[in-house]
């Protein structure tokens, strides 16, 4: 055995182990000892090699499909068509990603002037004497803020040429009641400011200072929601997400629906062509089957009302002791399993391979 | 092509199943859904919750497009109940290709509760928030009951918020504030994890979940031994689960689910006179066949 054998059989055993004794064992043992101390970093390091898994599937798929592009193997416009899919879908999502990203970005500067407002309290309650005085600081801060305040105006006038056509396209009526609610917001907003800077002018000791501190923090809170909303309206309808839309719930998601509802046709076929009724079994089966779909569909108790109650008794009792035989059957060959694969005695044929 | 009764072209069969779906939707009609117990189970949790400061439900999208059709109207009800109640609702996914559902779903939600009742808002990060899909499966399910911090433990949102900035998590809520779990699923074995490990030893939320036609008979195991305390079976489920809505709520706006339900009910009714069919065509052409000989 060499030692990258040995080490991934190390890593396996003390991997296995640890997970179990970390769910068996109580919180805190004898002695102050607590062995789930670092569980949560130690699934954060788990997960993240669980993550790494989706960037060795996508290594294997082009390893696999681009060998067959570059040699023109047989079925290669097939390979092509899902590699052209995935890397569109990447630089679309990725392209997304980051729109939001950037809405977040934005809106953290907001947040930083709301922490802002935080730290000129905090260091007007623990009596800090090092800085600019709190009413210097809290005008300092409403100056910021009226500059975020002109930028989203001016962005929201901005919005409504643009897109209003659009969206009256869509007949997204709600728009001109969004637009306008956005401005009277904001500039209630500039009104509640300009109220503040009354307050600004007491003396940083007395308590009008903080009084005015928390305002400008509301204001900043408020800002931030109007912000996310004029940006997020804007982000709906820029090409990033447009094309998201169309490749994932134009495409995706109706392909994958389409996939799915096909099973309701081979379902039909399949009844009046393979299921007869040959024997005792059979028929057993027949009239279970009927009884559970007539129980559930709305026409059922047009036949019989005890049919919801005889579906019912199906399901909880016959049903259910199948179900938990079988679930018992495979949770211990589960087990048998998982024991195999603690041990190594499963990947013994890759230990060999890394051998040679 | 010459019409054969005892081998029915499958192309009929098809136009046949297209017209017991498609029709309902066209005409939008619409009868009232079968009873299900189950379903009442859960609306009776759900109505039964008593939350206080910063509890939450935590609700799990597992699907995708392939099971959308069973999946999403049951994930739309129960939101809509929890949010029609003020409950804050958590989303979150193990499954990749349910993340624009985390979104698209409790938005529908809002548009119709806002369109319903004028003057009243549901705002995200007050009343919903997307963690949007986590890696690490069973790992990260058995990390959540232990995390002492819920925001710190999942950190930020999908739209890259702080969790701990929202009005959701601005009490710092820990494991025992999730009240309750939705899990909706038409993937086989995913429930059980939440089973197994979504709880610690001092807390246990009420467990309910969504499930597709092909995993009930799992679910009501689940159901029976009492770790269940509300199922919603496929459609079907979904379907009782708006009655329900509808009757509580009177003013509630209508929705297409009973619709689908009514064509999924035509659609069964003709597989079950397709079996009969099929069995009595058999059953003749044996005799003829036999008389042949």
């Amino acid at each position: 055995m060499n030692y990258r054998s040995f080490l991934i059989r190390l890593v396996t055993f003390l991997g296995g182990i640890y997970f179990f004794l970390e769910f068996v064992l109580p919180s805190e043992l004898p002695g102050d000892i607590q062995f789930g101390k670092y569980h949560t970093e130690i699934s954060r390091g788990f997960i993240l090699v669980g993550a790494m898994a989706l960037g060795l599937g996508i290594i294997n798929l082009l390893l696999v499909h681009g060998s067959k592009i570059a040699f023109q193997k047989k079925g290669w416009p097939n390979s092509f068509a899902l590699l052209f899919g995935l890397f569109l879908m990447m630089f679309v999502t990725t392209a997304d990603w980051l729109g939001e990203l950037r809405i977040s970005r934005t809106l953290a500067e907001i947040n930083v002037l709301r922490e802002f407002s935080q730290l000129i309290r905090k260091d007007n309650l623990d009596q800090i004497v090092d800085h600019q005085g709190t009413a210097e600081r809290n005008r300092l801060l409403q100056e910021a803020l009226k500059e975020k305040l002109a930028r989203i105006t001016k962005r929201v006038d901005a919005l409504e040429p643009g897109l209003r056509q659009e969206w009256e396209r869509d007949r997204f009526v709600s728009y001109k009641e969004l637009t306008s609610e956005m401005v009277q917001r904001v500039y209630l907003l500039n009104e509640g400011l300009a109220i503040d800077a009354d307050m600004l002018k007491t003396q940083p000791e007395t308590g009008q200072a903080l009084d005015a501190n928390l305002a400008l923090e509301a204001a900043a809170s408020e800002l931030t929601q109007a912000y996310r909303e004029v940006l997020r309206m804007n982000y709906q309808h820029s090409l990033q997400r447009r094309s998201y839309n169309l490749l994932f719930h134009g495409l995706f998601v109706a392909l994958g629906s389409a996939m799915f509802s096909l099973l309701a046709f081979y379902i039909a076929a399949a009844a009046y062509r393979a299921f007869r009724v040959k024997s005792m079994e059979s028929t057993l089966m027949m009239l279970a089957a009927f009884a559970v779909m007539l129980g559930q569909i709305p026409f059922g108790v047009w036949i019989w009302e005890g049919l919801t109650e005889l579906r019912l008794w199906i399901m909880v009792t016959p049903n259910s002791a199948a179900s938990r035989a079988i679930k018992i059957g495979a949770a211990i060959a589960g087990l048998v399993m998982a024991f195999r694969m603690w041990l190594s005695i499963e990947s013994r044929s890759f230990a060999e391979r890394g051998d040679k | 092509m010459k019409f054969n009764p005892y081998k029915l072209d499958r192309r009929i069969i098809y136009l046949l199943v297209l017209l017991a779906l498609a029709l309902p939707i066209i005409y939008q009609y619409s009868i009232k859904a079968a009873r299900m117990k189950s379903a009442e189970s859960l609306y009776e949790v759900i109505e039964g919750l008593e939350p206080g400061p910063g509890d939450f439900a935590f609700i799990a999208l597992d699907f995708g497009p392939n099971t959308q059709g069973e999946n999403r109207p049951q994930a739309e009800v129960v939101i809509e109940h929890l949010m029609r109640r003020r409950i804050p609702v958590v989303l979150f996914s193990q499954y990749a290709l349910a993340e624009p559902f985390l979104n698209d779903v409790p938005q529908r939600v809002v548009d119709r509760l806002e369109a319903e009742n004028p003057g009243e808002s549901w705002k995200y990060g007050r009343d919903w928030v997307n963690l949007g899909f986590r890696v690490g499966s069973s790992i990260l399910i058995q990390g959540i009951p232990r995390a002492p911090d819920f925001a710190e433990f999942f950190t930020r949102d999908i739209r890259g918020n702080v969790l701990s900035e929202l009005e959701i998590f601005s009490s710092r809520p820990t494991f025992k504030n999730l009240i309750i779990l939705g899990q909706f699923t038409g993937l086989v074995g995913a429930f059980d994890t939440y089973v197994q490990f979504f709880q610690s030893r001092e807390h246990r939320p009420y467990f309910t979940h969504g499930s597709t036609s092909i995993t009930i008979p799992e679910a009501y195991i689940y159901l029976d031994s009492g770790q269940l305390h509300g199922l919603l079976e496929g459609l079907a489920g979904a379907a009782w689960y708006a009655e329900l809505l509808g009757e509580n709520f009177p003013n509630r706006l209508s929705d297409e689910i009973g619709v689908i339900n009514t064509g999924l009910g035509i659609a069964q009714l003709l597989i079950m006179s397709l079996v009969i069919f099929g069995n009595v065509m058999a059953l003749m052409e044996g005799r003829r066949l036999g008389k042949k000989s």
